[in-house]
């Protein structure tokens, strides 16, 4: 079975090589620029997960994380935090905001897969 | 017809025996058809032969007479006619009237003072197709440009029109349906005007393009960043759109950032030494990044690029300094940065380390907290926006200019969607004339100066401002005796004016002619930069570090390029090159030749920011 994957990020180039990355594990990806076009595509697409950044425009990754895990139509749907290295203290916000795990950018493909396999259904 | 009257002769005795006496007659054809019709044309065509019809009978020498003078009227007018014709297309191409008849040719429609830079390029990249010029200002300025540059346009075709570029009869006339590149510059920097003419060509050109099956390449410029969405409208989001304004505020933050980022900025894209590439081969696919970024020699790998399917139409995707363990696979291809006289070479039997997990680097990152505008233009409310995108926390930005609080007010009212919450921002009174007004701003204590240009007095030249600011800013550090002084980032218009202030503490000269006109010519040529040049100057994403050496290697150390390319990538980082203690640039270095490494030394890399 194929899963579904939600990219949430606002840089072109860090969404379309993590896109590529997981098409070519066999994943299938759809994408959102911002916090809260995120939420919509949530609603709609129903992802297997979410790759959410946290540092996005319009609604932050923080904000979009707790407002999905407050809507019981959308709670149930893993979401992996995303920040950079340097930020590695936003880990406890994120997982404060709901998120139900973390990984740093620029990602190791190999952990983040670890990570994705654990909470995918 | 003429000739036709005059063999009439014929009937009033022209090769009677009297007539034949004269020099002029002959009857070598025995007097008939063909001899009267030589004596009529000669006499149309060489007045001198009337003097040879002495003693001819008098309706001869009438006739004779009257083909000599239609000969020399005839004559007259056909000289008056070529002469005139001439004259009329020496003055269609002094005014630019010309009609164009070519193929595959260049077309700049529109023409500001980025337009010899981007000439200059052109030659330097040895375009040898002519390159078209059509622009509704007067072509004197225009010629003046090209004649100032000559040296350096040598070899260029180049043909000046006159006509409006917003047109679309004047377009037919240059054929740009038929032109294999097309750049748009604004026809003048004040914005929205000059905005409204290039969509208007942007439009006309997208319509005409539908209809052709091969595409033509076509970059825009646009002066406010405001119609950027509309101009990529009018192109159907098919061709780059470069907003200058946008582009100078983002220099110069970059420039803030890291004092010395202008000169690689100008050395990577300005200097025509390098180019910028795409490179495949089939020993690539498997191959982890990290590995081909160090067994690629006589080049660095930038990034990778593909072709991408989306909504029915493929698009060219560009990735920089990817993560390590990108791993390459069928499509691929690296974008590679190289001198224009190298040719890459892969070393792939060479000993790479594999590169399991990347680690974060342990610097301090650059941070503006306090900043000061000198002279504040159209750019201002841009410049600060950008400067927030950076600030990790709250930013002070003090504007001296004059007019202060009408300024304020302006910019209040323009850019009230920008973050309040984190900004504090204040005008203070500052006039040239009252040079004492500087010290009063205590320069010294920002964390960075900028010197905009202000071209709001036409009778002033903009760069004699700066420079007058900039000399100001050395005397004060003279006399205060401050060691340390902020960096101090100045907008100039002319690359000349900043060989004038190497003596003053500017660090960074944004020449926004030079460095805007190349990114123009060269996403004219290659679209698919037009990303690229976005993320290296974007907040948040790629960017271009200045770090020191001892994070990679220690100072005194002899090591090769290729092992410091290695340890940048154990960061995540991709190295262009180093900058040398004593200002001396080096980019794309030999990766098996050893260097010698001092304190002082910098690596300059590709990577990803990060605010703290």
């Amino acid at each position: 079975m194929t899963h579904k994957i939600l990219i949430v990020e606002d840089n072109e180039m860090n969404r379309d090589m993590l896109s590529r990355r997981l098409t070519r594990k066999g994943y299938e990806v759809t994408i959102a620029e911002d916090g809260a076009i995120g939420l919509d595509r949530m609603r709609s697409d129903k992802p297997d997960l979410v790759l959410m950044d946290m540092g996005l425009p319009v609604k932050d990754g923080w904000t979009a994380t707790a407002e999905a895990k407050a809507d019981p139509e959308l709670a149930s749907i893993p979401i992996i935090a995303l920040t950079a290295h340097a930020l590695e203290a936003d880990r406890v916000k994120a997982l404060e905001a709901g998120a139900d795990d973390f990984d740093t950018k620029p990602v190791n493909l190999a952990g983040l897969l670890e990570k994705m396999e654990a909470l995918l259904p | 017809m003429v000739v036709l009257i005059g063999m009439n002769a014929y009937f009033f005795g022209l090769f009677s025996v009297e007539a034949l006496k004269a020099e002029g007659v002959d009857n070598v054809f025995g007097g008939g058809f063909v001899d009267a019709l030589w004596w009529s044309f000669k006499h149309l065509l060489d007045p001198g032969a009337f003097s040879e019809n002495y003693g001819a009978p008098l309706y001869v020498i009438l006739f004779a007479l009257f083909n000599s003078v239609m000969g020399l009227i005839i004559t007259g007018a056909l000289i008056g006619f070529i002469v005139s014709a001439i004259q009329t297309a020496m003055d269609n191409a002094r005014v630019g009237a010309a009609t164009v008849r070519e193929r595959g040719h260049y077309l700049i429609l529109g023409w500001n003072r980025k337009g010899a830079a981007i000439l200059t390029l052109l030659a330097k990249l040895r375009v040898q197709e002519r390159i078209v010029i059509l622009t509704e200002h007067n072509l004197d300025a225009l010629r003046t440009d090209l004649r100032q540059n000559a040296r350096e346009l040598r070899g260029l075709r180049v043909l000046p029109v006159q006509g409006a570029i917003g047109s679309s009869s004047e377009l037919r006339r240059v054929a740009s349906k038929y032109a294999s590149h097309v750049l748009i510059l604004a026809e003048s920097q004040t914005g929205a005007q000059s905005d409204l003419t290039t969509i208007k060509a942007l439009t006309l050109l997208t319509a005409a393009q539908e209809e052709q099956t091969q595409g033509t390449q076509l970059v825009a410029e646009i002066v406010s960043k405001d119609n950027v969405g509309i101009a990529q409208v009018a192109s159907k989001y098919a061709h780059p759109i470069v907003s200058s304004s946008d582009f100078i505020s983002k220099t110069m933050a970059q420039c803030a950032r890291y004092p010395g980022y202008s000169a690689i900025y100008s050395e990577l894209f300005a200097s025509g030494d390098f180019v910028i590439d795409l490179f495949a081969s089939p020993e690539l696919e498997g191959v982890l990044f990290s590995e081909v970024a160090t067994a690629l020699n006589h080049a660095v790998v930038l990034g990778i690029s593909w072709h991408q399917e989306r909504g029915g139409k493929f698009r060219r995707v560009s990735v920089l300094n990817p993560e390590p363990d990108y791993d390459l696979g069928d499509g691929d291809e690296l974008i590679i940065l190289r001198r224009q006289d190298q040719i890459p070479e892969l070393l792939m039997d060479e000993k790479v380390q594999i590169l399991e997990q990347t680690r974060a680097l342990n610097l301090e990152r650059p941070n503006l907290s306090e900043v000061l505008i000198i002279v504040g233009n159209q750019n201002l409310g841009l410049m600060v926006r950008e400067l927030l995108n950076h600030a990790a926390a709250e930013l002070r930005v003090v504007v001296a200019c004059k007019n202060a609080s009408s300024e304020q007010k302006a910019f209040v009212q323009r850019f009230d969607s920008i973050d309040a919450a984190r900004l504090n921002i204040e005008f203070v009174e500052f006039d040239l004339v009252e040079s004492s007004g500087l010290e009063r701003l205590t320069p010294q204590e920002f964390d960075v100066i900028f010197v905009s240009a202000d071209e709001s007095e036409a009778y002033i030249d903009a760069d004699s401002r700066t420079m007058l600011i900039l000399f100001l800013l050395q005397e004060l550090k003279h006399r205060l005796g401050l060691e340390k002084f902020p960096p101090v980032v100045a907008e100039l218009l002319n690359a000349e004016s900043r060989d004038l202030c190497l003596e003053t503490p500017m660090t960074d000269a944004v020449v926004s002619t030079e460095l805007l006109s190349i990114q123009l010519a060269q996403l004219v040529r290659d679209p698919y930069l037009e990303t690229l040049y976005n993320e290296l100057l974007n907040a948040g994403g790629i960017e271009i570090g200045i770090r020191n050496i001892s994070h990679y290697v220690e100072p005194g150390d002899r090591v090769s390029a290729g092992v410091l390319t290695q340890k940048a990538l154990e960061f995540n980082e991709t190295v262009l090159g180093f900058r040398r203690e004593s200002g001396t640039i080096i980019l794309s270095p030999d990766k098996q030749q050893s260097e010698h490494f001092e304190a002082g030394d910098q690596v300059i890399v590709l990577a990803q920011q990060v605010y703290l």
